[in-house]
């Protein structure tokens, strides 16, 4: 049987969730038992459409103003299975982010209750989920994030031209630690080596500021193609400030590409599985991290990580067994009603 | 022992300490929690310290010697070691009452969201007598900003940790190869506000005080107001540390942060007796943030007038001064 599975995202939602449903959508017949299909609504929306679904998921992020439409679209489907994607929350973003913890607490369990299951989108973020009891720990399913990884594992030999290019992809914001990396690079001054930050946001004047027209450093805005960013770099240097999961270092790896990561959150889960952590999360810690990346035979011989050739079957099957297992608890339910 | 899990290792570092130490093993010894195993740490000591460590006969004594690393690394090579489930530091010249590990272990037990549990202190002397000052802390409902400008844990002697929790502090710099790293080695004072700022900015636990006076923190008279200069500048390498991690917090905090040490540091001159050194200290604090004066007028106030004082009327204001008001700066934070 083909179930419906509908996802909800609103407009705030960050390219990662927008890749990641994509890869969900158009899974590859074989693969996906269900049919997945994208719900966009309008952020700070009260009330919540009346959806024809047999599961629905969430991957809105979770606030105050938005526990009114979290509240309606458990109240329109009172017994449709409802799991939420924590795609914003993560121990790193609570201690630097939140300053009333114990409301921030409360909206986490009020919100968390209205749903059957909180997929946790890496290992360490269900830890925390788990240790702080936001939720029951059965309500709790890991499912790393996973986008199609195939042009990624297309250019695994493709290697660049010209010096040692190291990148950078993601938005530009202060999550992302860019103006570390930045800071640093200006400080490290080897003509050598070559920064490109792939992206845009809100911090792109400040970080340019940074930069203050170094040569080396080089902005070359979004682009909807991670794969062709990463063909043209050797390595992916990733300095979060917080990360529930991090997809670009899955995406790197799948490319073949070392990692260098800060040690937060998601990114263990990275460094676990062949990322290189960077001890300390600061200007200095990235100069003598950099400082060790002497030529390109060096960086060749990083580790590249045990990726991702699992990586999208397992995502895949995890969502397939997931729907599975709440379609059968509610047949169950009905019975015994 | 060796069967039983160890409920809390105590750490102790230990550098030319022979005057000290063995009151404050004692201290630990007659504790009435006694389920603990004792990791003391002799940083490179050349006094008599290695041969009065050597005296205690307890089982529960771990002793360890190394080539000097400073306070931060003989507190990483004892955690490295630590085997309970929570880790407590005592330097060696404070001491502790009885039932410091007790209730402190209750609280942990009992409060499974605490990561750090801390306590206020009362200050003893050289001599071990009591100063008229103590260290009385805001205990609930710690926030990063009071961290960083108040520093409730208050002294090394205070804080025992949750194993689980420390960890967040873990890493191993690039050159180093024989262990990991909690307290950053490369500083040499101001070590502990860098592992507690940077707690709280990194982990979803608690940092929660209990009742009651139970660290003795002793203070060491005299000492050069210079010094106070290179104090600061470590402070300052922690700030700049808070700025890079948590730039919108420290956009709020740094000044008032600032000026809350700029003034703990005049009454460190003012202790000295440095007039000059302490009206320009408490200048400097007010100039950054206003704050203080705010959240704490009298103490704030009292700081600047016996700074300005000090300097005009001299070393006799600064003996009756200090006679008639208890006022010892050093302790006072």
């Amino acid at each position: 049987m083909i179930n419906s599975v509908i996802h909800l995202v609103d407009d705030a939602s960050m390219g990662g969730v927008n890749r990641l449903l994509e890869n969900l959508e158009n899974a590859d017949g074989g693969f996906t038992l269900d049919h997945h299909k994208i719900v966009r609504v309008k952020r700070g929306m009260a009330k919540a459409p009346k959806l024809n679904a047999d599961v629905i998921v969430s991957h809105m992020s979770i606030s105050w103003a938005n526990l009114p439409f979290f509240t309606s679209l458990r109240a329109a489907h009172p017994d449709t299975p409802m799991v939420h994607v924590e795609h914003s929350y993560s121990e790193r973003f609570v201690a630097l982010n939140v300053e009333k913890r114990a409301r921030f607490d409360d909206l986490l369990g009020v919100c968390y209750a209205l749903f059957d299951r909180i997929v946790a989108v890496s290992e360490p973020q269900a830890s925390w989920l788990a240790r702080r009891k936001f939720c029951l720990s059965d309500q709790i399913v890991t499912i790393p994030s996973c986008v199609k990884l195939q042009r990624c594992f297309d250019i695994r030999d493709c290697k660049p031209d010209g010096p040692l290019a190291i990148a950078a992809i993601g938005r530009l914001h202060p999550q992302k630690g860019f103006d570390i990396l930045i800071e640093a690079f200006v400080k490290l001054c080897n003509p050598e080596i070559v920064l490109q930050i792939v992206g845009d946001g809100p911090e792109r004047s400040a970080l340019e500021k940074i930069a203050a027209g170094n040569k080396n450093i080089i902005f070359r805005g979004a682009m909807d193609n991670i794969a062709l960013a990463l063909a043209e770099c050797d390595i992916v240097a990733m300095p979060s400030r917080w990360e529930p999961y991090g997809l670009v270092a899955l995406e790197a790896m799948a490319a073949g590409r070392p990692v260098l990561c800060s040690k937060v959150d998601g990114l263990n889960q990275h460094i676990s599985e062949g990322a290189i952590a960077v001890p300390e999360n600061t200007v200095a810690g990235w100069v003598t991290m950099f400082q060790s990346l002497t030529s390109r035979e060096v960086v060749e011989r990083l580790p590249i990580g045990k990726t991702a050739i699992k990586a999208e079957w397992q995502f895949i099957h995890a969502w397939n067994s997931l729907v599975r297992k709440l379609l059968s608890e509610d047949a169950g339910n009905q019975l015994a009603a | 022992m060796k069967d039983q899990a160890i409920d809390i290792s105590v750490v102790v570092p230990a550098y030319n300490v022979a005057a000290t130490i063995s009151e404050t093993l004692k201290a630990i010894l007659n504790q009435t929690f006694q389920n603990i195993e004792i990791i003391i740490v002799d940083d490179g000591s050349r006094d008599n310290t290695p041969a009065i460590i050597a005296s205690f006969k307890d089982p529960r004594i771990i002793a360890v010697r190394q080539t000097n690393r400073g306070l931060a690394g003989a507190r990483n090579s004892g955690i490295h070691l630590a085997r309970g489930k929570y880790i407590a530091f005592c330097d060696s010249d404070d001491l502790w009452v009885p039932e410091k590990l007790e209730l402190h272990f209750n609280h942990l037990e009992n409060n499974s969201d605490v990561g750090i549990s801390f306590s206020g202190s009362r200050m003893i002397d050289e001599d071990g007598a009591f100063l008229k000052i103590s260290q009385t802390p805001k205990l609930k409902n710690i926030g990063a900003a009071d961290v960083f400008k108040r520093n409730p844990i208050g002294n090394g002697s205070s804080a025992v940790i949750r194993r689980e929790a420390l960890e967040c502090l873990n890493y191993r710099p690039l050159h180093e190869t024989e262990r990991d790293w909690w307290f950053d080695e490369t500083l040499r004072q101001s070590e502990d506000i860098d592992a507690w700022i940077r707690f709280i900015l990194s982990a979803d636990w608690k940092i929660e005080g209990i009742e009651g006076h139970l660290t003795y923190y002793r203070i060491q008279r005299g000492g050069l107001s210079a010094n106070l200069a290179k104090q600061f500048e470590s402070w300052c390498r922690v700030r700049d540390k808070v700025v890079q991690t948590a730039p919108s917090f420290a956009a709020k905090h740094v000044a008032p942060a600032t000026a809350y040490q700029l003034r703990y540091l005049a009454r460190r001159a003012f202790t000295m007796g440095d007039g000059k050194a302490a009206a320009k200290l408490a200048r400097q604090s007010i100039s950054w943030s206003r704050a203080p004066i705010y959240e704490e007028p009298l103490k704030t106030i009292g700081t600047w007038m016996a700074a300005e004082a000090l300097n005009v009327f001299g070393a006799a204001f600064h003996t009756v001064v200090s006679k008639r008001l208890n006022f010892n700066p050093a302790i006072a934070k």
